[in-house]
């Protein structure tokens, strides 16, 4: 039950922080799903100290920037459907049962120790912190759900509620854009085993893919930019998940401004990945301050000789037919015969864009990461955090083609 | 534990079909890109379906965490890490790891001290080893061994 209070209290708490900033009725925000993502977002920049009370001001200038002048429609949220799919989930054995899930749900733990513990402990080289000098919010906000208790089922339980939360977040915003919705279409989305694994793990690769879809939704919200704080709160967000993070949050809001033709007048979906940067650029200073190497992510220039072994790596892993089936193959053909519909057209260009975000990893990155990749224990996560854009694109191209099963209730 | 993440399968490193499935990849989207403007593009769909089906199979009834098994899993894991737990208290266990393999126990070891502060005196010396989940701890010679049941 408590990270069911905590995730309540942290949607309460962020849809009044909505509602003032978007100048909506707080019954209005209460319905969006994006309500505990702001919360999130906040209480991130909260526990990085000055430099984080130095990016909020900086996200409350943008997010006056963006400040709707009209009411955006109100979308009707399947309350009952998702209570119901979280008590499901939530009914499973609440243990982790990977490598990572442990080794992050560890760092939860240190937000028992009390709020900003987690970051205190990453900027601290005696503390010996694994991996060092990786964004904190993934395992933070699992303890903040937690509300400070220190065991291993709550923490899982609150992990998988982030997780939901993000899909939430992903569907909320992407669902009224499908306007003829077709069952088969979720079918050959959905049809890439390893998705699975993942929905029901608490790695933080599916919720940062979704939270880039999600980001994407959100840039194209409003024909004048004017998109409100949620993609400023969403960016953060990302950002502080992990460091590929701020890379999606780059792909989203080159995929918002491509798809809408003319850079000029679209400076105001910038200002969410300005602040975004901030965030990095901020977490990056106190990491350097506190002499705290992240070795793992320190980018270089690109490694050119390895770009024959990345293509048959991303190959090789793309068509594993038992961990992705033919779905790569269904995207592909979705993103080049998808039409040019401005959904269609953004998808195309995120997942183009994630995907692009995967090589400059991989070859900019030190080899650490490239023996990694070759060991297999990289690729088909980088893959995880591309498959939201991949499914949402394949979903929008086949709704188009395909005979509607449901019509949209609501654009 | 160690790559049930990385692959269906369980093997990321291994790729044992890969003929079978960059054909079947490169059949799916000749096929596709073809039949997408004809009235037989739901085939496609249904080639994403029955081409999901082996993994689906690995996820439902195969692996370690697929329905039927994933309880015992999950208890055996929780006992590992109370296990280890009960033996290195944190945070102020005073406990110093001297050795961890680079195996099942080690992210159960990052779980237990998710901080590893040096310690002048340390109350515990841990030492974490093997390959299996079902590990007990016994102290030996002043040092507190985790490793495979005996």
């Amino acid at each position: 039950m408590t990270p069911l209070l905590g995730i309540a209290a942290a949607h309460v708490l962020g849809a009044m922080v909505l509602s003032v900033a978007n100048g909506s009725p707080l019954r209005h925000s209460l319905t969006r799903p994006t309500g505990a993502v702001v919360t999130l977002g906040i209480l991130h920049l909260v526990s990085l100290g000055a430099v984080g009370y130095g990016v909020l001001a900086v996200g409350a200038a943008a997010a006056w920037a963006l400040r709707p002048t009209e009411q955006s429609e109100q979308t009707r949220w399947p309350v009952l459907l998702s209570i119901s799919l979280t008590m499901l989930v939530l009914a499973r054995s609440a243990s982790p049962t990977s490598w990572d899930e442990l080794v992050w749900l560890g760092k939860a733990r240190l937000e028992s120790l009390g709020f900003g513990a987690g970051v205190q402990a990453a900027l601290d080289p005696g503390a010996h912190v694994i991996p060092p000098g990786y964004p904190t919010l993934w395992p933070s906000a699992v303890g903040w759900l937690s509300l400070g208790r220190d065991a291993l089922n709550t923490h899982t339980r609150a992990a998988t509620l982030l997780v939901l939360l993000t899909t939430a977040v992903a569907l909320h915003t992407w669902a009224p854009r499908i306007e003829r919705r077709n069952l088969l279409a979720l079918v050959a989305a959905f049809a890439a085993p390893l998705v699975w694994v993942h929905a029901r793990s608490v790695y933080a690769d599916l919720p940062v893919g979704l939270l880039g879809l999600a980001l994407l939704g959100q840039l194209l919200s409003s024909r004048d930019g004017r998109v409100g704080l949620e993609p400023i709160a969403t960016a953060v967000v990302l950002t502080g998940f992990k460091d590929e993070g701020l890379a999606h949050v780059l792909a989203a809001t080159g995929a918002a401004v491509l798809a809408h033709g003319r850079l000029t007048t679209q400076w105001r979906r910038l200002l969410p990945a300005g602040v975004a940067l901030a965030t990095a650029v901020g977490w990056h200073w106190l990491l350097n301050r506190a002499q705290v190497v992240n070795t793992d992510h320190a980018l270089a220039l690109p490694y050119w000789p390895w770009v024959p072994k990345l293509a048959a790596l991303l190959w090789l892993h793309a068509t594993d037919i038992f961990s992705w089936g033919v779905f790569w193959a269904v995207a592909a053909v979705a993103a080049l015969r998808g039409g040019s519909a401005l959904p269609v057209r953004a998808l195309r260009w995120l997942v183009l864009a994630d995907l692009a975000c995967i090589a400059i990893e991989l070859l900019s990155g030190p080899e650490r990461v490239r023996v990694f990749a070759e060991n297999g224990t990289l690729v088909n996560r980088l893959l995880m955090q591309a498959w939201p854009a991949a499914a949402a694109c394949v979903v929008a191209a086949l709704s188009n083609s395909l005979p509607s099963t449901t019509a949209a209730t609501e654009r | 534990m160690l790559d049930g993440a990385n692959a269906v399968s369980g093997e990321p490193r291994h790729f044992g079909a890969a003929w079978l499935s960059s054909s079947l990849a490169l059949t799916a989207m000749v096929l596709g890109l073809w039949l997408w403007r004809t009235r037989f593009r739901l085939l496609l769909v249904w080639a994403a379906m029955a081409a999901a089906v082996p993994g689906a199979w690995y996820v439902l009834w195969v692996r370690a965490d697929a329905p039927l098994q994933r309880d015992e899993l999950s208890s055996t894991v929780t006992h590992a890490v109370r296990q280890v737990q009960r033996v290195a208290p944190w945070p102020d266990g005073g406990v110093e790891v001297v050795f961890e393999e680079d195996d099942v126990l080690y992210p159960i070891g990052r779980y237990a001290l998710p901080t590893r502060p040096a310690v002048a005196e340390p109350k515990v010396r841990l030492w974490l080893q093997g390959s299996s989940l079902r590990a007990s701890c016994v102290a030996d010679a002043g040092v507190v061994v985790c490793g495979a049941s005996r």
